[in-house]
């Protein structure tokens, strides 16, 4: 796991959760400091984590390679000769083949499609590097379907459309998630709370934070923060706008929203990278916003 | 003091026996370490593991432990400045592409692998191919785990808790440390009654999760999904929304709000008495103006939970910070210093315990949910003060977490269990 901290004395430190040194690996302990590959998207993390990387000699018939690929759920296999790739069996490649035979071949040949070997319908994929930033083979990814990692004599990994989706959805999905959160909070507090009423709601929720900082209390929804709403929805004074929504249990909502706070402040500031539990917390909680949402 | 390159490090006697055990060029080429918990195996290891390094520079050296331990070995490496590196699948993959026909592992690093992540048959194989001039096991249950140790090694160690010497495995150096004599603990126990409405949702729950009759693996789910109720309403929900998500766990996929589980999620909303944070409010915020300067430390099962009972205490006007797999280790450190100073709430998970260095800073150490092995992660751990153990125990709750746990004084007999 990496996280990002906040730069100190004009450099950037990147540290995992164990605080290790960023490590290049490199051969006979040669330490080699690379925070380009460690800061930006680079192809080995868009590649799933435990890819599981089947491939098929040229002698395999289409049919048994179809029959793996729906076992396991893949679009295609490299097809290998010992450890050398001779290019790529897919759905596509397969149905590009089948469509060029005629009857008639298939008669004189005495075969259908399914019989012949994969390396009758191989495609060349392009290669790339595990350190290859991921943007600029967006192009070659679209044409190809896919493209190998490692190269001719020695594969690495497979990188299809899907992963890339599955990746961006992965680093992306939080930041959306949170905001779904804070609107719906925003639409929830207008939606049981005047707006004549929220000024004093304001000063009674907020006082105490912004009176100790000596700054002036927010009034309208516009210019409140996530804390703010935080604020004002757990008060117990302020329940009774909301219990016939969010439900009885103000302390059992409070803690969700105070768990979604913290992960939005250490998300927004870039303190950690966040878990599958944080994932977790605030998938669950837009899930029940939602439908509380749709109740108002 | 042992001296590692510029750090030197207090090391026990016994400790220093062991060290030099693994770094003498003589002897038997695989070292065994028994010892009970808390007496500083790991530590030992990683001692030994950096001095190894630090005399033979080009060494290829291997480190095999359990996932949640990968931190620590790295967190205490880099305090001693040795070099190392995590290998996970990217590492790997790195590795891989930079490999010129001779043994991909690099030398001059300690590589730390998850024992699961090495059982794998394409690392499992790649490990074996190399040539490892020193390996650690970590937390070995069984000495099968020396078959599934990479062959080609010069020198292996392995450390366990409960090992006998055995003379099914090859001829070893076998070193038992004797276990210090067992003090008297007391750990107090505040009781709490569930309200009715809890009491409710444990009897839908229990009607909707069998413990009987299911198959082991079910069972085991099912078995969380009590424990998570005893524990919070937040580690309930996530555990039941984990369950509808991931509904073929329970073989029915469905439509999500009719699962027969959302009901507990719909029933969650509307309980507004939490007997059991009644009454840890009641024993540790009630008096939080006489608290002022003092530390405790509040255990849970659940992450959920921290947050659950950390809303609490802030609500209280208390200061909390959690430490979870997530904190840093200076964000830890921090955090711990200026409690030190100020006082307020540590919340840490269970798993985290192993984090804590010195349980003597707490005034209060509070173990909102029971642990499943509080001698091994927390007694052993206490040296000379003892803070104030508190359990908090409900008779309404799931029993089959009590039993044999802590509470009932059969297994560990020196506990003694007082009421507050």
């Amino acid at each position: 796991m990496t996280r990002l901290i906040a730069p100190r004395i004009g450099q950037l430190f990147l540290m995992s959760s164990t605080d290790r040194k960023v490590i290049k690996l490199s051969k006979a302990g040669s330490e080699e400091s690379d925070l380009a590959s460690e800061l930006f998207h680079r192809i080995n993390r868009v590649i799933p984590e435990n890819q599981d990387l089947v491939c098929v000699q040229p002698t395999m018939l289409a049919g048994q390679a179809i029959e793996i690929m729906c076992e396991r759920g893949f679009s295609q296999l490299p097809v290998l000769q010992g450890t050398r790739v001779l290019g790529v069996f897919s759905f596509r490649s397969f149905s590009k083949v089948s469509a060029r035979l005629t009857s008639q071949q298939m008669r004189q040949d005495d075969v259908v499609p399914g019989e012949l070997r994969v390396d009758e319908f191989l495609e060349n994929w392009d290669f790339v590097c595990t350190g290859d930033e991921w943007r600029p083979v967006l192009e070659r990814l679209d044409t190809s379907d896919g493209l190998l990692v490692g190269n001719k004599d020695k594969l690495i990994g497979v990188l299809s459309p899907m992963d890339l989706l599955r990746y961006l959805d992965n680093i992306a999905s939080p930041y959306v998630m949170i905001s779904e959160i804070e609107m719906s909070l925003r639409a929830l507090i207008r939606a049981v709370i005047n707006e004549k009423e929220l000024p004093d709601i304001a000063d009674r929720s907020l006082a105490h934070d912004y009176n100790r900082q000596s700054r002036n209390i927010p009034h309208t929804l516009e210019e409140m923060t996530f804390e703010n709403y935080r604020s004002i929805l757990s008060r117990k004074e302020n329940w009774a706008f909301f219990e016939d929504i969010l439900g009885d249990n103000r302390k059992y909502i409070s803690a969700r929203l105070s768990r979604v706070k913290s992960i939005r402040n250490d998300l927004f500031h870039l303190k950690r990278e966040l878990t599958v539990s944080d994932h977790e917390a605030i998938s669950n909680f837009r899930d029940w916003l939602l439908n509380k949402t749709e109740q108002i | 003091m042992t001296s590692i390159g510029p750090k030197s490090i207090e090391l026990l006697p016994f400790q220093k026996e062991f060290v030099e055990t693994v770094l003498s060029p003589i002897g038997e080429r695989l070292v065994l370490l028994s010892a009970a918990p808390g007496m500083g195996k790991t530590f030992s290891a990683i001692c030994a593991t950096a001095l190894f390094l630090a005399k033979n520079r080009d060494a290829r050296i291997l480190i095999l432990v359990p996932k949640f331990l990968v931190w620590y070995w790295q967190e205490r490496l880099n305090a001693v400045d040795s070099s190392n590196v995590e290998i996970d699948s990217y590492a790997y993959r790195e590795l891989l592409e930079k490999d010129d026909g001779d043994s991909i592992w690099p030398t001059g690093k300690v590589l730390i692998l998850s024992r699961d992540y090495a059982k794998t048959t394409a690392i499992k194989n790649s490990l074996n191919s190399a040539c490892w001039d020193l390996i650690v096991i970590d937390e070995v249950s069984s000495l099968r785990q020396f078959d599934h140790c990479p062959r080609q090694a010069s020198r292996v160690v392995m450390l366990s808790c409960n090992l006998q010497n055995d003379e099914t495995i090859p001829s070893c150096n076998f070193i038992e440390w004797e276990a210090p004599a067992k003090r008297n603990f007391q750990v107090s126990r505040i009781t709490f009654v569930r309200s009715e409405p809890e009491i409710s949702l444990s009897k839908m729950l229990a009607d909707l999760i069998s413990l009987d009759d299911v198959p082991t693996g079910l069972r085991y789910i099912n078995q969380m999904t009590l424990e998570a109720y005893n524990s919070s309403p937040l580690a309930l929900e996530t555990n039941v929304s984990r369950r509808i998500k991931g509904s073929l766990i329970d073989g029915i996929p469905q439509n999500p709000k009719q699962h027969p589980l959302a009901q507990i999620i719909n029933c969650l909303e509307n309980i507004t008495d939490d007997e059991k944070l009644a009454a840890f409010s009641k024993f540790a915020l009630d008096n939080l103006s006489n608290d002022v300067g003092k530390t405790n430390l509040v255990v849970a099962n659940y992450l959920d939970t921290l947050h659950y009972v950390s809303a609490e205490i802030e609500f209280s006007g208390g200061r909390t910070a959690l430490i979870t797999g997530a904190t840093s280790p200076q964000d830890r450190e921090t955090a711990m210093s200026s409690f030190d100073a100020n006082g307020g709430f540590i919340l840490c998970t269970q798993a985290m315990l192993r984090s804590i260095e010195n349980f003597e800073r707490f005034e209060r150490i509070i173990l909102y949910d029971p642990l499943r092995n509080l001698h091994d992660q927390l007694l052993a751990r206490l040296k000379e003060a003892d803070p104030l153990i508190v359990n908090l125990y409900s008779e309404d709750d799931f029993e089959f977490l009590y039993t044999g746990v802590d509470l009932d004084g059969d297994e560990l007999e020196e506990i003694e269990v007082s009421e507050i």
